[in-house]
C-alpha cells in the first residue's frame, strides 16, 4: 500500500493485471521487446507466490525483469503473520539476484542495483522484497548510505580468445558440411548480421532453437528453421548430418538436439556463449569461446580464410527435403476434417505485417508455430521455451503491446493455454491494448494426449475437455469481437480487420483433436535423424548419403506421384 | 576442457560471499543443482563476509560448472575449486 501510494505521486504507467502470474508474464515480454526489465509489483503472501511461475519463466528464457514484492513488517517476521511468506527463500533458485530490504536507506541503492543486475551480462529476473514498515518509514535520502559490494566487472564479457577463434575459423573452412546453430543469445547480442554474413561465406545452413527463431529472418535462403523435438525436417537433417557445428548463444537444450550422444560426439562443435557455465554443460565442445556473440563472430569473420572445401550437394539435399516436407504437409492438410493448423498460420502470415510481434502459448499450437510461422524481424518472436508455461500468451501479448504500441501483436494460443490466464483480457479495454488472438481450439491438452497415444497405448487420461466454454461469449464479456471462421479466407479477413483497425479480436480456429498430432516429432532421447515424419514421408531418409544425386531423386519422387 | 577435468575425485570448493544468511541460502540452492556428493561443509561468518569450504565427490566438469555458476552470483567475491584426490571410478550422487 505504501509503495503504491508513493507511485501515485509520480508519473508511472501502472497496469493492473487480474492475476499476478499474468503481470509477471507481461513484464517478461515487455523486457524482451524493450531489452530492459519490465517491472512487476505484487503484495505479500499469495500475491508474491503467484508471481513465481512468471519469474521462473523469465529465468529459464533469460529475460530481464524486476519483481518487487510487499512483505509483512519486520517486527512480525517469523510469527506466521497474515500473508507472511519467505518469498526470498522461495525465489532464490529462479532469480539472478534477490534481496529483502531491512532499512529505508537501502531502498535506492538496492533497487538501482537490482535493476542493473537484471540486464547486465546474461539477462534474468531479480526480486526485491519490501517489508511494510520499511515502505511506511519516513526517510530523507541525502546520500546513499548503504553499499552493495557487487563486483559488476564479473559480468563484463571477455574479448574472445584469438587463438580459439583462429582454430574455429580453420575448422569451419575445412568442414564439408558446416551448420550454424542459432540460439536466442544471438538476438540479445544483436549478432544476426554477423550470423548471416558468416553463413553466406561458408554456404552453411542455419538452424535455430525454438527461442532462436527470434534471431534470424526465416526468409533468408540459408535459414532452415528450428531443429529439435518439434523442429522442421530440413533443420533436423542439417544438424544431424553436420560435420562441424558452430553453436552461438544456445545451451544445447535436450529439446533441440534430442539425445546428446553418441552422434554428437562424431561432430566437431564450436560453441560461443556469453555464459561460461554453458560451455561443456550439455555437449562437449571441440572449441569453446566465452564472449559476446557479436564480438566473437566479428573476430571469426576476420579470421575466416577462403573456404577450402565444401559438399556442394548438402544444401541441395536439404532443400529437397524441404520441398518434400512442404508437399507432404499440403497433401495432409487436404485430408483434415477441420482446419489444418499450419495452413492457418501460413494464411495469417500472408496478411500480417513483417514486423508483427508474435507471442505463443504452450501446447500443440506452439509447436505448429515453431515449424510453420515465419519470423522475419529479429526480436518479434516471444515464446515460453525453457519452462513451457501454459497461460503465457495473453498476458505476454499484452506486455508486448505495452512495449510496442505502434506494432501489431499476434497471440497464437491454444484453448488449454488460453483458459489459464484469459482473465487478463480485461486489460485490453482497460488500457486500450488491442491484440489479435488466435485460439487453436482442439478441446484437449494435445501435446500430452499425443504422448498418451504414442507411449501409453492410447489411454487418454485428463487431457480432453468437454465442449465448454464458448470463447465467443467470453470475448463478448470483455467487449472484444470474436469470430469462428469457416475457411482460410475468412481467417485472413478477420486478422486483417483487427490489424488494420487496431481493434482486438479473438479468432477461434476449430481443430480436430484426433488429427492434431504435431509431426515431425523427435521422441525424447531419440536422435534427430530418427524423427517421426508426417504421413507419406516415411521413406524419406534424414541421414545424408554423399552419393545422393538431386535429379534422379526428384525424378523418382515425381514418378511416385 | 582438458583430460584432467574429466577425472572423478574429491574436490575442495571455497567460496567467499557477502550478505550473510541470504547468500548462504542462495549458494546452497545452487550447490544442490550440481550432481556432486557433498562430504563436508564448513561455514564461518564475520561482520562482512560468509566463508564456505566444501568437500565434494564428483566429476571435474560438474565441479567446473558449479564454480562458474557460483562465481557469477552477485554475492560472491571469490570462488576456488581444486582437486584433492583422484578416484578411479565414477561417483554417483545419492539423494
Amino acid at each position: 500500500m505504501g509503495l503504491f501510494d508513493a507511485l501515485a505521486l509520480e508519473d508511472f504507467e501502472i497496469y493492473m493485471f487480474r492475476h499476478e502470474q499474468g503481470a509477471a508474464h507481461a513484464a517478461d515480454a515487455y523486457g524482451r521487446v524493450k531489452r530492459r526489465p519490465g517491472i512487476v509489483l505484487a503484495t505479500s503472501g499469495p500475491g508474491a507466490t503467484n508471481l513465481v511461475t512468471g519469474i521462473a519463466n523469465a529465468y529459464f528464457d533469460s529475460a530481464p525483469m524486476l519483481a518487487i514484492t510487499g512483505q509483512v513488517p519486520t517486527s512480525v517476521f517469523g510469527r506466521d503473520a497474515f500473508q507472511e511468506t519467505d518469498i526470498v527463500g522461495v525465489t532464490a533458485p529462479i532469480t539472478k539476484f534477490n534481496y529483502q530490504i531491512r532499512k529505508p536507506g537501502e531502498v535506492g541503492p538496492v533497487l538501482r542495483t537490482a535493476y542493473r543486475l537484471s540486464y547486465e551480462g546474461r539477462p534474468g529476473p531479480v526480486l526485491v522484497d519490501f517489508p511494510r514498515d520499511v515502505q511506511l518509514a519516513r526517510y530523507t535520502c541525502v546520500e546513499e548510505p548503504m553499499y552493495l559490494p557487487i563486483d559488476f566487472s564479473k559480468y563484463r564479457l571477455p574479448e574472445p580468445d584469438i587463438e580459439a577463434v583462429r582454430k574455429a575459423a580453420r575448422l569451419l573452412a575445412m568442414a564439408l558440411r558446416p551448420v550454424i546453430l542459432v540460439g536466442n543469445g544471438v538476438y540479445w547480442s544483436g549478432a544476426w548480421p554477423q550470423v548471416l554474413r558468416l553463413a553466406e561465406i561458408l554456404q552453411a545452413p542455419i538452424v535455430t532453437t525454438l527461442p532462436g527463431k527470434n534471431a534470424v529472418p526465416a526468409d533468408h535462403r540459408l535459414v532452415m528453421g528450428p531443429a529439435g523435438m518439434h523442429g522442421r525436417l530440413e533443420a533436423d537433417a542439417a544438424l544431424a548430418n553436420a560435420d562441424v557445428v558452430l553453436a552461438v548463444g544456445t545451451r544445447f537444450s535436450d529439446r533441440t538436439v534430442g539425445r546428446f550422444s553418441p552422434e554428437m560426439r562424431r561432430m566437431k562443435v564450436i560453441h560461443i556463449d556469453s555464459d561460461p557455465s554453458e560451455l561443456g554443460k550439455n555437449v562437449e565442445s571441440t572449441i569453446g569461446i566465452v564472449a559476446d556473440a557479436k564480438t566473437a563472430l566479428d573476430a571469426l569473420l576476420r579470421e575466416i580464410p577462403s573456404v577450402a572445401r565444401r559438399d556442394s550437394k548438402f544444401l541441395e539435399w536439404l532443400n529437397y527435403i524441404r520441398r518434400r516436407y512442404e508437399d507432404a504437409m499440403e497433401r495432409w492438410s487436404r485430408r483434415m476434417k477441420k482446419f489444418a493448423p499450419w495452413k492457418v498460420l501460413k494464411a495469417v502470415r500472408e496478411v500480417a505485417p513483417r514486423d508483427t510481434i508474435t507471442v505463443t502459448g504452450v501446447g500443440s499450437h506452439q509447436m505448429w508455430a515453431e515449424q510453420h510461422w515465419d519470423v522475419y524481424v529479429p526480436g518479434s518472436w516471444i515464446t515460453s521455451a525453457g519452462l513451457g508455461t501454459m497461460g503465457f500468451c495473453v498476458p505476454a501479448a499484452l506486455g508486448a503491446k505495452i512495449a510496442a504500441r505502434d506494432r501489431p501483436v499476434l497471440c497464437i494460443d491454444g484453448d488449454g493455454s488460453f483458459q489459464m490466464t484469459m482473465n487478463n483480457l480485461a486489460l485490453v479495454r482497460d488500457y486500450n491494448l488491442p491484440i489479435t488472438v488466435l485460439i487453436f481450439d482442439n478441446r484437449a491438452l494435445m501435446l500430452v494426449k499425443h504422448w498418451q497415444i504414442f507411449f501409453y497405448d492410447r489411454r487418454i487420461v485428463a487431457t480432453e475437455y468437454s465442449s465448454r466454454p464458448d470463447f465467443a461469449k467470453i470475448a463478448e464479456a470483455y467487449d472484444i469481437e470474436a469470430v469462428r471462421p469457416v475457411d482460410l479466407k475468412e481467417v485472413q479477413k478477420w486478422v486483417s480487420w483487427s490489424i488494420r483497425n487496431n481493434e482486438p479480436i479473438i479468432v477461434v480456429i476449430e481443430v480436430d483433436n484426433e488429427e492434431d498430432l504435431v509431426l515431425p516429432w523427435v521422441k525424447p532421447g531419440e536422435w534427430l535423424a530418427n524423427a517421426v515424419k508426417p504421413p507419406t514421408l516415411e521413406d524419406l531418409d534424414l541421414t545424408y548419403d554423399p552419393s545422393w544425386e538431386p535429379q534422379s531423386r526428384e525424378v523418382l519422387v515425381a514418378a511416385r506421384g | 576442457m582438458g583430460g584432467v577435468d574429466r577425472v572423478y575425485g574429491l574436490y575442495e570448493i571455497e567460496v567467499e560471499a557477502w550478505n550473510g544468511m541470504d547468500a548462504l541460502m542462495r549458494i546452497s540452492n545452487m550447490m544442490r543443482r550440481a550432481k556432486l556428493d557433498y562430504k563436508r561443509l564448513n561455514a564461518s561468518f564475520d561482520e562482512r563476509m560468509v566463508r564456505l569450504r566444501v568437500e565434494a565427490l564428483g566429476s571435474g566438469p560438474e565441479v567446473r560448472w558449479l564454480a562458474i555458476k557460483l562465481s557469477r552470483m552477485p554475492e560472491t567475491h571469490r570462488v576456488e575449486a581444486r582437486l584433492l584426490e583422484l578416484l578411479d571410478k565414477m561417483v554417483t550422487r545419492v539423494g
